[in-house]
């Protein structure tokens, strides 16, 4: 082989070479580097957990790196991950109670509500909790059909912060609940004064007024709510009720069904599928009626709406 | 004479050593492949979208509604063929088809650049010639091209993917042509490479305002060579403009094209303002999260500013940044910032980039040179110089690189929404409904699990224009019929296709904002389509019903 010739192939394998590095280099991000960005938080935080699923692989032992996606997780809803990435940040680093706040409220929108309580009882605990906290246990008390301790820690959230806008929800979810309709409306009331934009505070009042028979007013303020959140099921649920009493049957029963398809709770499933069993009876399809009861009741068996249903089969 | 002019000469009659455009595109070739089978499971949404409107047309379904001209999804039915002849997943057989398109750009490339005339049979003091800077600078502008596709693994498929990988070995040959080095006799494969390009712009008509500046630009900048006549009239030109003609006339074939051209193309016209546009500073930044490419715009800038000081120095400055330019106009036309959007801009901010980067090494390379190798034979010394400057260049580009684009496949993420609830609730061959406006994932589920669409509306984007045209007291009648029409059009799909599930879309991201459940719910469509479904519940923000006989 002449010298030509081996200067030629030399040449080639360098070339190679160094298109390869250059191809292995394009490829690969430089290391914690982060951009300048002007995107909404939605648009925001999937890039965080992109550029968070790189920093992780180089630093798998980050916890500040799994709390930061976690974070992210959680302005998209992606609650599911929002508990992964919690989980192994609170293994690295167990003192950071807003950890355990973080993985609480996933745990909370999950409706894993036993799990979530753990949580948020070690924050109280440690003697930290806010009035947010204290709320969150409320709901999920009252989702545990424990409604005392749901109004007891509402009222410890109010203590907190005497104008906390979910506090007063909490607490009148809980007495309506237990039947003290004057109490609840007051608080749902309050609740709307300290920050309009919640839906449920609306819905409690359409349900306090379908119950005291003012369908009219309780038509309105569910519309109130789907003002707030047009994917608010229990809104929808109310809706129905209204309906129903108004002997709309069909559009009573697409209400319920459509309320039921939002909802993202058992609590308001349960309490759905009672409304709807009282639907199918006034169209006279108790098999169907009955199947909701029993699922309903399976679900809560406190469920009033199931209860009232399965007297009337 | 003098030594300057004496190595012009020599150089001119240098031959170009091919090694520097053929191993480096070869080397990227084997980087692609591996990447490609690295991945085999992933396929980029809007390429899903494609293949899920090919798979009904060869069902002899109807055919998906969509914003562009439903050409593209005639042109994804080879690779279910494929699928089907191979039994390969369709995501890996996608990734193979479009590394296809890849390696055929390559090809297409070292074919022209081999009947090009850069064995510099033209002197330089001849008209048309190039400098000997020109003839060098094609090993790294092929070279950066190829580099490029290894950004662009989120993007595969996209047609602004093919339209760069169609253009690019025409962009060559244009030059060429420009400069009188690239002979009239050979026809074929500037005419296939035109048709090439003609067929992918006429998917997208915008990319003509990047074929239109560069032409304009090569007109300008060699206009006294006086042969502009020969060079619109060549045979990439002529097929060029046949092929988008043919395409326009071929698309009234399409079954329903007249639907497209009379009812949706006015109606987007009016409609595509609902998808929020970004501010002009969001779109300027390139970042968008959906596998940007940009590294950082404001050193774009300053590269692109610094590039002007070349203008005279290289003939490929002016074109390629008459392609960023181009690429720009089409990007910030499209108004919304998604990166996919950004690739002309980008891969000629690149090639932009690598030739100044090699007009650099060059310069300094010729003044070191010409100090001390005025002894030795200038031909040879002329390919040692192609090849040592090719590995400088190579060198230098190395730690520049991550400062100029970025891999899409780092920056690019889609949540795996609605994967649990389809995993459990279907099977194989089921089909489903997945009504959406803001949920790309859904076109990569339906394909991975092999669901097929029954309506027509994978991407319910009409509804989310009615509800801002009819918020924006735009011609309300129309639209209120336009919606209308749709809705009874999904309620018909559904009660025909009967789907396991119906999944709607059911998320607002501020309070009292747009969902599309409750705009559907308006028209009583749970009433008239979902009879016999049961609801299941919000899963990942949307409404979830199963049919009543599957339980």
């Amino acid at each position: 082989m002449n010298s030509n010739r081996l200067i030629g192939i030399f040449e080639s394998i360098l070339i190679g070479a160094v298109v390869f590095l250059n191809g292995l280099i394009i490829q690969t991000p430089l290391p914690d580097s982060w951009d300048l960005k002007f995107l909404d938080k939605f648009s925001q935080a999937i890039g965080d957990v992109a550029f968070l699923d790189i920093y992780l692989k180089r630093n798998p032992k980050s916890a500040t790196g799994y709390a930061a996606r976690a974070r992210a997780y959680a302005i998209d809803g992606i609650w599911t991950e929002v508990v992964k990435n919690c989980d192994q940040a609170i293994e690295l680093d167990k003192d950071d109670l807003a950890l355990f706040r973080l993985r609480g409220k996933a745990l909370f929108e999950l409706d894993e509500n036993a799990k979530a309580l753990a949580d948020f009882n070690h924050i109280v605990d440690s003697g930290s909790a806010t009035a947010e906290d204290f709320s969150i246990v409320s709901l999920i008390d009252t989702r545990l059909n424990r409604f005392d301790s749901a109004i007891a820690n509402a009222n410890k959230a109010l203590e907190k912060h005497a104008y906390w806008s979910t506090a007063f929800e909490a607490r009148a979810l809980a007495e309506y609940e237990l039947g003290e309709y004057d109490k609840a409306m007051l608080d749902a009331q309050k609740s709307i004064e300290m920050y309009k934009e919640r839906p449920i505070p609306f819905v409690i009042m359409a349900a306090i007024l379908n119950d005291r028979g003012e369908t009219d007013k309780a038509i309105s303020m569910a519309r109130d709510a789907l003002k707030r959140d047009a994917a608010c099921g229990a809104a929808y649920w109310q809706l129905g009720v209204s309906q129903d009493k108004l002997k709309q049957f069909n559009d009573a029963l697409s209400s319920v069904n459509f309320s039921l398809s939002l909802a993202t709770t058992d609590e308001w499933r349960a309490k759905e599928l009672g409304s709807r069993a009282l639907v199918y009876l006034h169209l006279e399809k108790a098999d169907l009626a009955r199947q909701d009861c029993d699922a309903a009741l399976k679900i809560n068996p406190l469920c009033k709406s199931a209860i009232e249903a399965r007297k009337q089969i | 004479m003098s030594t300057d002019s004496t190595n012009r000469n020599a150089f001119a009659h240098a031959p170009y050593p091919v090694q520097l455009v053929a191993i480096p595109v070869a080397t990227v070739f084997g980087l692609l492949l591996y990447a490609v089978l690295s991945a085999p499971g992933f396929i980029n949404y809007d390429c899903a979208f494609y293949l899920l409107g090919s798979k009904l047309l060869l069902d002899g379904r109807q055919q998906l509604v969509d914003l562009l001209p439903p050409i593209i999804f005639y042109f994804a039915v080879p690779p279910w063929w494929i699928s089907k002849l191979t039994s390969l997943p369709i995501t890996l057989v996608w990734q193979l088809f479009v590394l296809g398109a890849v390696y055929l750009s390559g090809f297409a490339t070292v074919a022209i650049l081999q009947k090009a005339r850069l064995s510099g049979a033209v002197s330089l003091e001849e008209q048309g010639a190039l400098a000997r800077r020109d003839l060098f600078s094609v090993g790294p502008l092929v070279t950066a091209f190829f580099l490029f596709q290894l950004t662009l693994g989120f993007h595969f498929g996209q047609r602004e993917h093919f339209f760069v990988l169609a253009y690019f070995p025409l962009f060559l040959l244009r030059w060429l042509r420009w400069h009188n080095l690239y002979p009239s006799s050979k026809k074929l494969v500037a005419a296939v490479l035109g048709v090439a390009c003609g067929a992918i712009t006429y998917v997208k008509p915008q990319f003509l305002l990047v074929l239109i500046l560069i032409e304009l630009t090569l007109f300008v900048s060699t206009r006294h060579q006086k042969q502009w006549r020969n060079c619109f009239l060549a045979a990439e030109q002529i097929a060029l403009i046949v092929t988008l003609l043919l395409c326009f006339l071929a698309s009234f074939a399409i079954p329903n094209i007249g639907e497209y051209y009379t009812r949706w193309i006015p109606f987007l016209t009016s409609g595509y303002a609902a998808y929020n546009a970004p501010s002009l500073a969001d779109i300027l930044s390139f970042a968008s999260p959906d596998g940007h490419l940009l590294a950082n715009p404001v050193i774009a800038i300053v590269i692109l500013t610094g590039a002007m000081c070349f203008w005279k120095r290289s003939s490929l400055i002016p074109p390629l940044i008459a392609w960023v330019i181009g690429g720009l106009l089409v990007f910030l036309i499209q108004g919304r910032g998604w990166s996919y959007q950004s690739i002309p801009c980008v891969s000629g901010f690149f090639l932009v980039s690598s030739v100044v980067i090699y007009s650099v090494v060059e310069f300094t390379l010729s003044f070191v040179a010409s100090k001390i190798n005025t002894a030795r034979s200038l031909s040879s010394n002329a390919r040692q110089f192609a090849v040592i400057s090719f590995l400088l260049w190579s060198c230098i580009l190395m730690p520049l690189t991550p400062f100029l684009v970025k891999n899409s496949m780092v920056t690019g993420k889609t949540f795996d929404t609605l994967d649990r609830l389809v995993e459990v609730e279907t099977k194989s061959g089921d089909s489903i409904v997945i009504l959406h406006t803001m949920l790309p994932h859904a076109h990569q589920l339906q394909l991975k699990k092999d669901l097929t669409p029954a309506t027509r509306y994978v991407w319910c984007f009409p509804l989310r224009m009615t509800s801002f045209l009819l918020r924006e007291n735009d011609n309300r009648e129309m639209v209120k019929r336009q919606e209308q029409t749709v809705v009874t059009e999904i309620v018909d799909d559904v009660q025909t296709g009967k789907p396991r599930l119906v999944i709607i879309e059911a998320w607002v991201t501020q309070p009292g904002g747009w969902t599309l459940a409750r705009a559907l719910e308006e028209h009583r469509f749970n009433q008239r389509a979902l009879i016999g479904y049961e609801p299941m519940g919000m899963v990942d923000g949307c409404a979830v019903w199963k049919r009543r006989s599957q339980q």
